[in-house]
């Protein structure tokens, strides 16, 4: 194929993006690997939406755009204000035409099935927002109440912005309204080649597009040649020429095949900081460092959720519940019995035994990397929630137990419900984030439990989707987590209970039901109960134009967290997260945190800037 | 036959609770995917899994029987196309080691069956209870484990990165066979010890047989005794495990060692299809093993007929 000079393929708003160490020299194939079909790990190496995170995690710049979002006073209309002369990797423009193609033709259109209104994209009665493309270069969002978050959505991982990427031209050819087949058979084609990670040729934005894929065996991307980026000699951006990732599904053979340096650089290879003794042995033999400075950014891993809207029925009827269970829920809900359960974890034993050493002790949080806490006040509110109820102490365990009326009614040794009626404490073990460490903390935590008076069973659901559907379902007492998150605005799970069933609900997953449905399905919080003051944090800050002040309602939270749970216990965290990159491979920054995806690692880093000195 | 199983197998598939969606809204929500209920949705809409599975095994199999196998969930490509691309190497590394199992297991079963309780034997007979008892995907991760890390070659797959993409030449051939020895490796010392047990065990009780006093009474040579009466006799067993068993493994081998040394053949696809209720996958998977096994059990009917008057006459 004949280029155009690189002067014309070059957008008139290039970027210009800063350079780790060193300007790079042009070539090589970046060989990497994946260990499922969907390869998401390389598609979060891809990262490219209009708003980033920036590359130090502190918050938010603008990619695609050439300024953040500007706000009208009412808080109401959002306008975007793309870069000029963006193409896509096949030369042809890329404008707001393209998403109005996305939106009316294929998100708005009922009858094409595959691509439909994202969540972001409605009013609170439910209807489709209003959107405006005034100029190929602005675009405007109309929404019905207030909304300072929705530009930081499109930041999260890659699947927020990903499905807006439709460049009309090419997908015109297949779409009914257009030049495609009529009908059904139209949209099945089209449906077939709107894949842009299955369709070799598919135009792109990002720095590479793919050009050839074998399924189940590998992918290769080819280097845009439009792409909109230079560094800050004025060199276009990417260096590397290919990225070439081969599917490796088993996890040991992965881990020999990295131990062995295979591949060139390494981010997301499903790997556990348990590796990093074993990759540190082969480093030089392999001619491969481990970056330093990437943590897994886990607030607790692992931890324990204690579900506060624990019942047992899929059909809730509150007429039929037993008395049991809701003398369970009751204490499940009780403050006093949860700071029992935090005071009785052996913290320091659980990363002794389970991790080896590595990461800390300490209770649940999300990500200490999150830019809630960076300030210094943040700081000390981050601190306190780490430590609070963290101490290893059976003996305030047993009074905290005492106190909930969590007691030994009938002489066994073994506590029961406070009306006297014995009691099993069920832990649920899953496969949440990693079987093994779960495995093997709840051995340590079910000792632990036992030794203040409690009868634990373990409800084994490694392998299975009934851990998941139960826990979506509110149908369990306490189950092993991981939890890390930056940002609670776009991610509020860990803390704000607002989202519902089959969405990863957390320890309040009727209540969060309840929200989102508004009012519909779930159960509502009562009056001034933790639930219900979460709630009215999150729509209080959804309305607040100022981050700093987000940042305090997020410490509110916490406090609620602190003062009336823990709801969510944990372990230890802040574990490192290996990554291996060969001594030539150069320009990786020294941090990053992989745990969550949403925050775009390693794409915020902007690895078209990475470049092989071989 | 195929009809009743294809649809026998489809019922399975769909018994555990949730489908396919209920796996991939767990994994979408794993890494924290804010619109993965939507998401869900959309898919269940593209693969119609809103209707009932009567409609949607109608559907299917009616396509079948015209070469449509459907879409693969995960891959979310035609299951022809999926199964197409791995259906030649499944078979080449099947048959490569049926022929290495068998041409080293029948010469060592007579050899230990001839020479009963000599050296020889106690040491096949060691090795094979070994090969026996080892699952071979533990075997697998040994042998990956010292050619990686002792040898220090580069193991999994069946070609070089380089070579995966190319189209053939006598070099993509050396680099086939460079990595072929692994996964022949290990199917032999797995599939050679059972069959030597049974070549042994048939091969010892036939010569205890009058007949074959007999012969040696004619005063025949020994050679000719074992292996023209007594061997075509006690490999009745072993054509029928040949025909019956060794056939379907073309289409989906051992699973457990090619998803150990990540080949690219049909066995893993299937056990990731089966794990992740990729109905149509799965399903096209399992129509083809019964056919094979219908197909081997006709063939070893007519070989042990061609082979043994006895069964001709009956």
């Amino acid at each position: 194929m004949d280029l155009p000079p690189v002067e014309e393929r070059l957008p008139l708003d290039v970027m210009v993006v800063p350079v780790v160490d060193s300007i790079g020299k042009y070539g090589g194939t970046w060989n990497d690997v994946t260990w499922y079909e969907d390869a998401g790990n390389i598609r979060m190496e891809l990262y490219d939406p209009p708003v980033r995170w920036k590359a130090d995690l502190t918050g938010y710049e603008p990619g695609l755009l050439i300024e953040m979002p500007t706000w009208s006073d009412d808080g109401k209309t959002i306008t975007f204000k793309f870069r000029r002369g963006i193409k896509w990797s096949d030369g042809v423009p890329f404008t707001t035409a393209d998403l109005k193609f996305w939106w009316e033709d294929l998100a708005l259109n009922e009858d094409y099935k595959s691509v439909s209104v994202p969540w972001w994209g409605r009013n609170s009665d439910g209807t489709p927002i209003t959107m405006e493309f005034p100029d190929d270069y602005t675009w405007v969002l109309h929404f019905d109440k207030a909304q300072y978050i929705m530009p930081y959505v499109l930041a999260q991982g890659f699947w927020e912005w990903e499905p807006l990427m439709k460049p009309a031209h090419f997908l015109k050819k297949y779409h009914p309204n257009y030049e495609g087949k009529k009908g059904e058979e139209g949209y099945t084609e089209l449906d077939l080649m709107d894949r842009w990670f299955n369709t070799p040729g598919y135009p792109c934005l990002m720095a590479w597009c793919l050009k050839e894929y074998k399924a189940g065996e590998y992918r290769l991307l080819e280097r845009n040649p439009y792409y909109w980026k230079v560094d800050a000699e004025g060199n276009q951006l990417p260096y590397i020429d290919y990225i070439r990732v081969e599917l490796v599904e088993d996890s040991e053979v992965r881990l020999l095949q990295i131990a062995q340096g295979r591949y060139d650089c390494n981010f997301r290879y499903n790997g556990s900081p348990m590796d990093i003794p074993f990759l540190q042995e082969n480093a030089e033999a392999g001619d491969f460092r481990l970056v330093p400075g990437w943590m897994n950014g886990a607030g607790a891993w692992p931890g324990i959720i204690v579900n506060q809207d624990y019942h047992t029925a899929m059909e809730y009827d509150p007429a039929k519940e037993s008395e049991e269970d809701k003398e369970i829920r009751q204490l499940l809900r009780n403050h006093d019995f949860l700071v029992g359960l935090s005071y009785a974890m052996d913290r320091q034993r659980v990363l002794d035994v389970v991790w080896g050493g590595i990461g800390e002790a300490k209770n649940f949080t999300i990500s200490p990397q999150s830019p809630h806490f960076v300030s210094e006040e943040g700081q000390k509110v981050f601190k306190e929630w780490a430590e609070a109820y963290a101490e290893y102490s059976p003996d305030k365990a047993k009074e905290a137990f005492d106190k909930a009326g969590f007691k030994d009614a009938d002489g066994d040794g073994i506590r029961d419900l406070p009306s006297g009626k014995p009691f099993t404490l069920i832990l649920q073990l899953n496969d949440w984030s990693d079987p093994k460490i779960n495995t093997n903390f709840v051995e340590v935590y079910k000792k632990n439990l036992e030794d203040v008076g409690v009868k634990v069973l373990i409800d084994n659901a490694i392998g299975t989707p009934d851990g998941g559907i139960n826990r979506d379902n509110g149908l369990f007492m306490l189950a092993t987590t991981h939890a890390s998150e930056l940002d609670l605005w776009t991610y509020p799970d860990w803390i704000f209970p607002v989202r519902g069933v089959g969405e990863g609900t957390r320890a309040f997953p009727m209540e969060g039901q309840y929200y989102k449905t508004g009012g519909e399905q779930g159960w509502a919080p009562e009056p001034g109960s933790p639930a219900a003051l979460l709630q009215e944090l999150y729509r209080k800050g959804l309305q607040e134009p100022s981050e700093e002040k987000r940042n305090e309602i997020v410490w509110e939270a916490v406090r609620i967290y602190i003062d009336k749970g823990p709801f969510i216990i944990g372990a230890t965290g802040d574990q490192p997260q290996p990554v291996v990159c060969k001594n030539y491979f150069k320009n990786v920054l020294e941090y990053g945190v992989l745990g969550p995806w949403a925050p775009g690692t390693p794409g915020n880093t902007h690895p078209e800037q990475y470049w092989m000195d071989k | 036959m195929i009809i009743l199983v294809s649809f026998v197998a489809f019922l399975i598939i769909e018994l555990p609770p949730g489908d396919y969606l209920t796996v991939k809204l767990q994994q979408l929500q794993a890494r924290g995917d804010l619109s993965a209920q939507q998401r869900i949705a959309d898919y269940r809409a593209r693969y119609k899994l809103d209707q009932p599975v009567l409609v949607r095994y109608w559907n299917w199999i009616t396509h079948f029987v015209q070469g449509d196998f459907g879409e693969s969930f995960e891959f979310e490509r035609p299951v022809k196309e999926i199964i197409g691309q791995r259906a030649l190497m499944s078979a080449v590394l099947a048959l490569a080691s049926i022929a290495i199992v068998w041409c080293l297991a029948i010469p060592i079963g007579v050899y230990s069956a001839t020479h009963q309780y000599s050296l020889g034997d106690q040491i096949v007979t060691t090795l094979s209870f070994l090969g026996l008892g080892m699952p071979g995907f533990l075997l697998a991760l040994l042998v990956l484990f010292f050619a990686m890390m002792v040898l220090k070659v580069e193991v999994g797959g069946l070609f070089s990165r380089e070579f995966t993409d190319a189209p053939w030449s006598w070099g993509k051939v050396v680099d086939l066979l460079k990595h072929l020895w692994i996964p022949a490796l290990i199917s032999s010392v797995t599939g050679t010890a059972s069959l030597v047990r049974i070549m042994r065990g048939n091969l010892l009780e036939t010569l205890g047989q009058p007949f074959v006093e007999a012969a040696r009474a004619r005063g025949l040579k020994g050679s000719k005794v074992t292996w023209k009466h007594a061997v075509r006799v006690a490999i009745n067993p072993l054509v029928v495990i040949l025909t019956t068993e060794a056939l379907p493994s073309i289409v989906a081998g051992d699973a457990l060692v090619a998803t150990v040394l990540n080949l690219p053949t049909v066995g893993p696809l299937f056990v990731r299809a089966l794990v992740s209720q990729d109905m149509y996958l799965a399903g096209t998977v399992l129509v083809f093993i019964v056919l094979m096994t219908m197909v081997g059990s006709l063939i070893g009917d007519l070989a042990l007929a061609a082979l043994d008057p006895r069964i001709r006459l009956e």
